[in-house]
């Protein structure tokens, strides 16, 4: 598959070999922008070329004799020359620079005259930002193989991403610092999350081509919101075009997981997602004056009917228009995007218990396939109107609606790894129906006063919601019949069917008045402004018990319908009383006053943030009281940038920032211990991540496309907040919690994390190159249990309970302090892409690759037995190819390394007859999970006015 | 595609069926139970309850707790009636003890914990209406003495013991301070786990009739992390899997030991249908203690440790059990072939005391009555005839791990070994 498309591309490049003469030259505005893709060409002569990257041309074939050469580009004065070749393969060389069209020099302020959409918009913004940011144009999305924002986010430098079940980016990690440590803007304006416990957002609920620019900022200011330590991803919606704007796009693709004959892949596992019921069983039972009780009646069994199928292909399609009315006054654009993808992944399991007795090694307790099969149905619409009611006042209303359904069947096989001839085998079935759906409205004002005096507000109201209706699953498991002594698969004792739903309402106001003002006889911009926040939260949780009826319902192995599987209720009225069944609230205010002053080359930013947090919860558990916190935070920073030349920024900053704990980890709520994981809770002293951030970065721009970017960072974070196992010994311990060691979110000791980014982005005439590397050290402490012998020294840590019955020579498990990395956190991550763009042929190609290095993904309770991420490289590839004036024809293939994604612990695993023979390297290490993904193919046709 | 399996089609829901006779021990004889006799007090209850009751009816119509720091003591005759539907955590009533409670009942008088007499049906053996004792942390002593627990096992809310719908267990302890006795006791048609010392507890299990627990998954005892005591003198029948099964790997509380000797076991582990599930006497995941004396007829296994997640087989003893099966499957399984070690052997094997395959000639049961049988008749049945291979053949050279435990004034003598395998003897 490989083969063919490196094949494709050298067929579509083409060659010219000439034997004429060759004009080679470089065209630039004066504004020494090269001007890429501006015409250069001799009309008599038919020779036509387009300026590269770098702002270079090549003009081959060019005949002995006098020329007229027109250089032509949008928005600059056209060129008329007069060129002689005297003789055949004379090379001629010219270096020429187009005006600036005097029309379009109008009023914009410098900051928003770039079009943010192209690279070189991307690049300025960077160059002419106050703080540390990297950007992603929307022109680099298009031609990158990239489908949904989560995609796009790791090609910055300095961003990993945490996946999804079927491979693909979800959650952005900025500079090893976890997802809760970010959060997520459109247009500036912080959204909420339709996630059922945290804040943070997930990126692949958003498309790709609704983005005009994709923002990561990495250092605060006063007037941005104070709760990111890793970082801020801002995705700049599509804005009102300056003119007309059409573009469409259709493509289709495939999973080769699914492809079948020569691929060898397999079939999808296909549930019928309209079979899910959405309504609560108990909301379709009347029963005045008494709890509502549902019957069996109230339940289908249609959603556990499975079916082998082929896919249909995926599609992909997009719709953008745009254009200006009433002498540009009213701008209005309206965009939509429909995806609709079927994907998938096969996972090799093993259970792990961090502990096993008499051994130090982890124990290896099961094994198991699971296969994947998912369906993606993404939607994205957003439109924007602005208004410039006057020259001074201007008003814009953005609304958006993102939704993403994903209809997920899951697939078990379990080998308990115990008798040979009597296997202990279990079959699990699920099929699974999420529906996310994120919502924002934002009114927007802009007003001039004077020269000195402007202000700006928004008012906001987003709603985030997720459901997740009849989450069912049936498991078989094997048994011997003692009559004839063979095996059957049996329903399992105990099954339940859950309904969960949540919403995260957001109401907001935010204001900025700016004032440009003399302060000793120094020109400073003052700002001040601030925001009100009202966020409420609603969770729900409803579970149904079920025993199979009868008992034992005998099923054939590998059955896929279960459709006729009849069940008792054994609980009946559902979970109204569950602890998530919680209300949480979240009022912040937040004002601030910031200055802005330039003297000389150094420009300076700073000011104070004060933020004021009143976070609270209440839940239908009656055991467990409302509680709420209520803080003040001050937030200084102070950002310089240096400007020696202006190709060259020296930048340093500081700021302070929070990271607030989630919603539902606040809440005291508690999880019973399984055969692998030690019980679970939550923790009302959890309080508020502090950090110290210091940055410092060397950028310089040879021109507005390349880029060299040096930068280091420093992070002081006091109280972060990590799952950590409480030992009943720990003074810290609440008194809430059981006697026995829980895993709950906890705030460590103060951790460091430090790194160094290296951003290198340098275009050739047809070929670029973009690559980052960061390097990232974190360290952090907390408890870990292993199991010891009893010694005269370590004896006084025992309890006195367990002082009755453990002596000196015994073995027990105990504490010791272990340092590492912070969860999430790779010590290297690098990304290189490598790019290819022929504007004669109108051929675009581009290779990428990402490297995360190895990181914790799971924090164990158990010392060494954190679950490592091993290094993952990406390898994904894109091409496209303009077709007459207005049609692209592309392709993107993901993923051409089909690499696998594992986890392993880095210890051997306790021998046991069973594993050693399943695990690939027992000797040295303990696999956990190991995931196919498989390459993807995407196929499209894009239509641009 | 689906078919009912015939073969284990009965086991479901046997029990309640074939419990028809009546007998003269405690029983399920509605409002013949010795205590109560329905002339004492009738009273209903919810909320906070501590202090003493006299005999009679007290009808729980939600939740009642014992306040910490508190004790509710129950005189002899009392019968707790638990007036629920096990449809909901609300609407199955527990009695949640986070201070102590001390049920002593009499011979004659025993303390019952059951439903209003109108579900008092063996016909509702699993529903679990009601949600049973569950002593929290702060409880020290636990004690039911000449006690029946039936019924319970409704669904749970969320906890650090439940998941939301579980089953509770009848009886639940929350820690390893809390003293819990369970004498002359019974404990029958539960939907889960009997006693559950998920905390721990230092306890004795002594001289009580499990019958008929757990659906189609549940053990009579099941202990967890930190639990100490013994387990002696008790008749396990028709368990839906094992009789005795103790874990614990000693995490931060004391390992578990306990001594399971002088047991019968009947017809123990074939409601659980998994492979590899279920038998008569489990040790897992670093417990230990001493195994000896257990008669166990007609069950899925004998002693077994889990091969996945190993006992402290250095310190764990066991031998002079006696082995009886009617089907050679089960034979076959006297040492689980599903569990087997690093080399693929068997964990368990046949010790030099152990009496396989010999009839222990029962006083009144037949080894050759159906196994999937979950009623008992009179525990005297199960004492031996005189010439019982198993009569002399127990092993006495080992001490209880507790010589006596004390709680709430009541103070409980922990019978050592006998020289007889089984918990009966001849008389």
């Amino acid at each position: 598959m490989l083969r063919s498309f490196f094949f494709c591309l050298l067929v579509l490049i083409g060659t010219t070999i000439s034997k004429a003469a060759t004009v080679k030259g470089t065209v630039f505005g004066d504004d020494q922008e090269p001007l890429i893709g501006a015409t250069v060409q001799i009309k008599a002569a038919e020779i036509y070329t387009t300026v590269g990257l770098d702002g270079s041309f090549t003009l081959k074939r060019v005949p002995v004799g006098a020329h007229l050469l027109e250089i032509r580009f949008v928005g600059y004065e056209p060129k008329e020359l007069q060129i002689k070749v005297k003789e055949q393969n004379e090379v001629l060389r010219f270096e020429w620079v187009l005006n600036t069209a005097t029309e379009m020099l109008s009023e914009v302020e410098i900051s928003e005259g770039y079009n943010l959409a192209t690279e070189a918009g991307a690049r300025g913004t960077e160059k002419n930002s106050p703080i540390v940011m990297n950007t992603i144009s929307a022109k680099t999305i298009e031609s990158s193989p990239d489908v949904t924002v989560a995609n796009v986010v790791q090609r910055v430098s300095g961003l990993t991403v945490e996946r999804n079940n079927n491979g693909d980016g979800q959650y952005a990690i900025v500079r090893g610092m976890n997802k809760r440590y970010n959060y997520t803007l459109v247009n500036g304006i912080k959204i909420p999350s339709p996630d059922n416990e945290n804040r943070y957002i997930p990126l692949d609920i958003f498309p790709a081509e609704l983005l005009d620019q994709l923002v990561v900022s990495k250092s605060l200011t006063p007037s941005m919101e104070g709760d990111a330590i890793g970082g801020v991803v801002d995705m700049k919606m599509k804005d009102a075009p300056a003119e007309k704007l059409v573009s469409a796009s259709f493509n289709t693709g495939y999973s080769e997981l699914f492809m079948r004959g020569p691929f060898k892949g397999r079939q999808y596992d296909y549930f019928n997602p309209s079979q899910v019921n959405r309504t609560r069983p108990t909301e379709l039972v009347e029963n005045p004056g008494r709890i509502p009780v549902a019957s069996i009646d109230e339940f289908t069994t249609e959603n556990m009917n499975f079916e082998k199928q082929t896919p249909r292909p995926n599609l992909f399609g997009s719709l953008v228009l745009g254009n200006r009315y009433f002498d540009d006054r009213l701008g209005v654009v309206i965009a939509g995007s429909y995806q609709d993808q079927f994907r998938g992944a096969d996972r090799t399991e093993f259970g792990v218990s961090d502990n096993s007795f008499g051994n130090p090694n982890p124990r290896v307790s099961r094994y198991q396939e699971r296969r994947y099969s998912i369906q993606q149905e993404r939607m994205g619409f957003h439109n924007k109107i602005d208004f410039k009611a006057s020259p001074n006042h201007k008003f814009s209303l953005y609304n958006a609606y993102m939704r993403m359904q994903t209809n997920e069947s899951r697939v078990i096989w379990e080998d308990g790894l115990r008798g040979v001839e009597r296997p202990t085998l279990e079959n699990n079935w699920r099929g699974q129906v999420n529906i996310q759906q994120i919502y924002n409205s934002t009114l927007q004002g802009e007003h001039k006063f004077s020269d000195k005096i402007s202000a700006d507000w928004s008012l906001v109201y987003s709603i985030a919601q997720q459901q997740m209706p009849d989450n069912s699953q049936i498991v078989t498991v094997s048994s011997f019949n003692p009559n004839d002594n063979k095996m059957v698969w049996l329903v399992e004792e105990n099954l339940v069917r859950i309904w969960e739903e949540n919403s995260d309402r957001d109401y907001a106001g935010y204001y900025n008045f700016n004032f440009n003002t003399k302060m000793a006889g120094q020109k400073v911009l003052l700002k001040y402004g601030g925001l009100y926040r009202m966020k409420s939260r609603e969770n729900l949780f409803d579970l149904y018990s079920f025993k199979p009826n009868p008992g034992v319902q005998e099923y054939t192995p590998y059955q896929t319908d279960y459709a006729d599987l009849t069940w008792r209720i054994t609980g009946g009225a559902g979970t109204p009383s569950h602890v998530l069944n919680y209300q949480s609230y979240e009022n912040v205010l937040a004002q601030y006053g910031e200055f802005r002053f330039t003297r000389g080359k150094t420009h300076v930013l700073g000011g104070l943030r004060a933020e004021h947090t009143d976070q609270g919860f209440s839940t239908l558990d009656n055991r467990i009281e409302p509680g709420n916190q209520e803080y003040w935070m001050f937030l200084p920073s102070l950002h310089i940038k240096h400007i020696p030349t202006d190709k060259i920024n020296l930048r340093t900053s500081y700021f302070k920032s929070l990271s607030r704990p989630s919603f539902l980890e606040i809440i005291p709520y508690r999880r019973p211990a399984t055969e692998e994981i030690r019980p679970q809770g939550g923790n009302s002293d959890l309080t508020h991540v502090e950090a110290h951030n210091f940055d410092a970065r060397f950028e310089y721009f040879p021109s507005s496309v390349d880029q060299i970017l040096v930068g280091v960072f420093y992070k002081i974070i006091d109280n972060p907040i990590e799952n950590a196992i409480i030992p009943p010994t720990d003074p810290k311990f609440p008194e809430y919690l059981p006697p026995a060691t829980t895993i709950v979110p906890v705030n460590l000791e103060t951790a460091i994390n430090y790194g160094l980014e290296l951003d290198y982005i340098k275009y050739f005439n047809k070929w670029g190159i973009r690559a980052n590397y960061t390097f990232t050290n974190s360290t952090i402490e907390s408890i870990k249990r292993t199991r010891t012998e009893v010694t005269e020294e370590n004896y006084d840590q025992l309890t006195e309970l367990q002082k009755e019955t453990i002596g000196i020579g015994d073995s027990t498990l105990m504490n010791v302090m272990q340092s590492r990395p912070l969860q999430g956190q790779s010590r290297h991550i690098g990304n290189f892409s490598l790019l290819y763009k022929n504007q004669d042929v109108g051929f675009d190609a581009q290779l990428s690759l990402v490297f995360t290095g190895e990181r914790i993904a799971v924090v164990s309770a158990g010392l060494d037995t954190d679950w490592w991420q091993r290094d993952f490289t990406q390898l994904d590839f894109s091409a496209e190819k303009k077709i007459g004036k207005h049609f692209t024809v592309f392709c993107k293939v993901n993923n051409l390394l089909n690499t696998p994604f594992e986890l392993h612990i880095k210890k051997p695993h306790m021998s046991d007859f069973r594993a050693d023979e399943l695990q690939p390297n027992s000797d040295t290490e303990t696999l956990v999970q190991r995931d196919i993904f498989q390459r993807s193919y995407l196929f499209g046709l894009r239509y641009k006015m | 595609m689906k078919k009912t399996g015939l073969f284990l089609a009965t086991l479901a829901f046997t029990a309640g069926t074939l419990l028809t006779s009546c007998s003269s021990d405690d029983d399920d004889n509605n409002g013949n139970n010795g205590g109560g006799n329905g002339d004492g007090v009738e009273e209903e209850l919810s909320g906070d309850v501590s202090g003493t009751l006299e005999a009679g009816t007290y009808t729980v119509i939600s939740d009642i707790t014992v306040p910490e720091g508190e004790e509710l003591r129950l005189e002899p005759g009392v019968i707790f009636a638990f007036d629920g539907d096990g449809l909901s955590p609300e609407t199955s009533p527990e009695i949640v003890v986070r201070g102590n409670l001390i049920a002593a009942g009499t011979e004659d008088s025993p303390i019952l914990f059951t439903v209003p007499d109108d579900r008092r049906d063996p016909s509702n053996a699993f529903e679990g209406l009601w949600g049973g004792i569950q002593a929290m942390e702060t409880c020290e002593a636990l004690v039911l003495q000449h006690a029946v627990v039936e019924y319970t096992g409704g669904p749970a809310r969320q906890s650090d013991a439940y998941d939301a719908g579980d089953p509770r267990y009848a009886i639940h302890i929350g820690s390893p301070n809390t003293v819990f006795i369970f004498d002359h006791s019974t404990l029958r048609h539960i939907a889960d786990d009997g006693i559950r010392p998920q905390g721990g507890g230092r306890i004795a299990v002594l001289n009580s009739v499990f019958y008929n627990c757990g659906e189609t998954g549940g053990e009579g005892i099941n202990s967890k992390d930190g639990t100490v005591g013994d387990v002696a003198y008790n008749l396990f029948y028709g368990l839906a899997t094992n009789g005795s099964k103790h874990s614990g790997e000693g995490d931060g509380v004391p390992q578990t030991n306990v001594n399971t000797y002088n047991n019968t076991f009947v017809n123990c582990g074939f409601r659980r249908v998994k492979t590899g599930r279920g038998g008569s006497i489990n040790y897992e995941g670093g417990a230990k203690g001493d195994i000896y004396n257990n008669l166990v007829v007609n069950s899925k296994f004998g002693v077994r440790f889990r091969g996945d997640k190993l006992p402290d087989v250095n310190n764990i003893n066991y031998n002079n059990q006696h082995y009886y099966a009617t089907d050679s499957e089960d034979q076959n399984n006297f040492w689980p072939e599903t569990d087997l070690d690093d080399n693929g052997d068997r964990l368990t094997e046949e010790q030099s005391g152990d009496i396989v395959q010999e009839d222990p000639m029962f006083v009144n049961y037949s080894v050759s009555t159906g196994k999937m049988e979950a009623t008992v008749n009179d525990k005297g049945d199960f004492k031996l005839q005189s010439g019982s291979p198993a009569l002399g053949a127990g092993f006495t050279g080992f001490s209880p791990i507790n010589s006596s435990l004390s709680a709430g004034g009541i103070t409980v003598q922990i019978p050592g070994p006998s020289d007889f395998i089984g918990a009966y003897g001849t008389n």
